[in-house]
């Protein structure tokens, strides 16, 4: 196994890195919750009605996004040691990592824009109702419609798995399908800019609800099947460590 | 020469063998799902706003319907084929592959002249949500008949008598697989969308 390239930290700082995935699905997780955004405010509502919203929650709403703009940043070292197992797919740190990196950088800023966008929308209750509705517009639209990325680095991680021929691959392969299928649940979610009410709306089944099954359901298999390389990396000899009794045999 | 190694028929009845490999069923019931919510949107409005929906549903080209329905069907059949003649290593294999590639084209081809007509009539997506959902749905699958006209080119290779590695039929399986849920997503879309009044 060459890791000339890049030194992998120890087996117990990865998993803690590894951890970082659960601690962001429970904070941003209880953000939302927290800032009443279950279920989100429809497309449809008038100025009057969003204003409103925003006027009655603006302390739960205030510190629901204090903790989802905290939360989204733990993704950090999560995709990172995720793009430390996906090297040891091919040995090297190939174009697929780089775009795993690349992605997962990216995501976590579309995990925080949101929540920044809707304190900002919280930070003058009672200003003009119009600026309150089009910055909470804003807001799910970040939320809801910047699905690209995520859709590309499930993809990449998909083909990464897939191209796995180690006799014993690094992550299931069926971990690949998921990845196939988050992609794919996401897009219905790119309708959303036709719609204010209905499954492709940004509070509608398919956009939304789907979406958000899909995305955690994706997040804590993506952790377990990183917990779980990470596990075999220690006890195998694909191990990048150095290990007495298992260097200089070939991995 | 080949280090395939085929299970015999009667071990797979007993151990109760998945098509393909187990972690493709992921993605297929995993697309189900997503359809599943379609035909369940498309039931409630026709239950909301019958009127409308039967007035846009008449709309429709019923005579391209069946006509690619048809084509979906028989390119199903010519999986099938390709299959049995793709585990007896015949080199005739590739060639039904092939023609359900082609069956693809065709439903791409009657599909755009559907759409095309439509949009001709002012049938466009943005009139009321049968037409949108019906552009969305049928753009959807139709992105599947893409994906899987892809796969199938892959699996006309994979099929070649000369072709080795050790999960060949697996491959073709899932090829085959998904070319078949395309196919029955087809015929629940049809059935929802042009025929249940």
């Amino acid at each position: 196994m060459s890791s000339a390239d890049l030194r992998a930290p120890s087996a117990t700082v990865q998993r803690v890195m590894a951890y970082s995935a659960l601690a962001f699905c429970a904070i941003y997780g209880a953000g939302i919750l927290l800032a009443n955004f279950i279920p989100p405010p429809s497309p449809d509502d008038s100025a009057a009605e969003i204003s409103a919203f925003y006027a009655e929650n603006t302390g739960r709403i205030r510190t629901g996004t204090l903790l989802m703009m905290l939360g989204g940043a733990t993704m950090i070292p999560f995709f990172a040691v995720l793009t430390l197992q996906m090297r040891r797919i091919r040995g090297h740190f190939d174009g697929l990592c780089l775009a795993q990196l690349l992605a997962g950088g990216i995501a976590v800023w579309v995990f925080t824009l949101p929540p920044i966008i809707f304190a900002v929308a919280a930070f003058r209750p009672g200003q003009d109702e119009n600026v309150t509705q089009m910055l909470n517009d804003l807001g799910w639209f970040l939320f809801v419609w910047n699905l690209g990325t995520v859709t590309v680095q499930a993809i990449v991680i998909a083909v990464a798995i897939f191209s796995d021929r180690n006799p014993e691959p690094v992550f299931p392969r069926w971990v690949a399908y998921l990845n196939v299928w988050v992609a794919v649940g996401f897009l219905p979610g790119a309708m959303l800019t036709y719609f204010k009410t209905g499954i492709m709306a940004w509070d509608g089944l398919l956009a939304f609800w789907l979406a958000a099954v899909l995305f955690f359901s994706w997040i804590l298999v993506l952790f377990w099947a990183t917990l779980r390389a990470i596990n075999r990396e220690a006890v195998g000899t694909g191990s990048t460590q150095p290990h007495p009794e298992t260097s200089g045999v070939p991995g | 020469m080949t280090a395939e190694v085929e299970t015999p028929p009667e071990a797979k009845a007993r151990s109760g063998h998945v098509p393909g490999e187990p972690g493709l069923w992921v993605f297929l019931l995993g697309d189900m799902v997503v359809f599943g919510i379609f035909f369940g949107t498309i039931s409630v409005l026709r239950a909301r706003h019958t009127e409308e929906f039967v007035t846009s549903q008449q709309t429709l080209h019923l005579h391209w319907g069946v006509v690619n329905t048809i084509i979906l069907l028989t390119s199903s059949l010519f999986v099938v084929i390709g299959m049995h003649l793709a585990r007896a290593r015949h080199h005739r294999a590739p060639l039904f592959f092939l023609a359900a590639v082609v069956c693809g084209l065709m439903f791409a081809g009657v599909k755009a002249i559907e759409y095309t007509s439509l949009v001709q009539d002012h049938h466009t997506a943005s009139v009321n949500d049968f037409y949108t959902y019906y552009f969305m749905f049928t753009g959807i699958h139709l992105g599947h008949v893409v994906l899987g006209m892809g796969a199938l080119l892959v699996a006309s290779r994979v099929a070649r008598p000369t072709s080795t590695g050790t999960h060949r039929m697996a491959a073709l399986e899932g090829v085959a697989s998904f070319w078949h849920l395309v196919d029955l997503l087809w015929i629940m879309l049809f059935a929802t969308l042009y025929l249940v009044r």
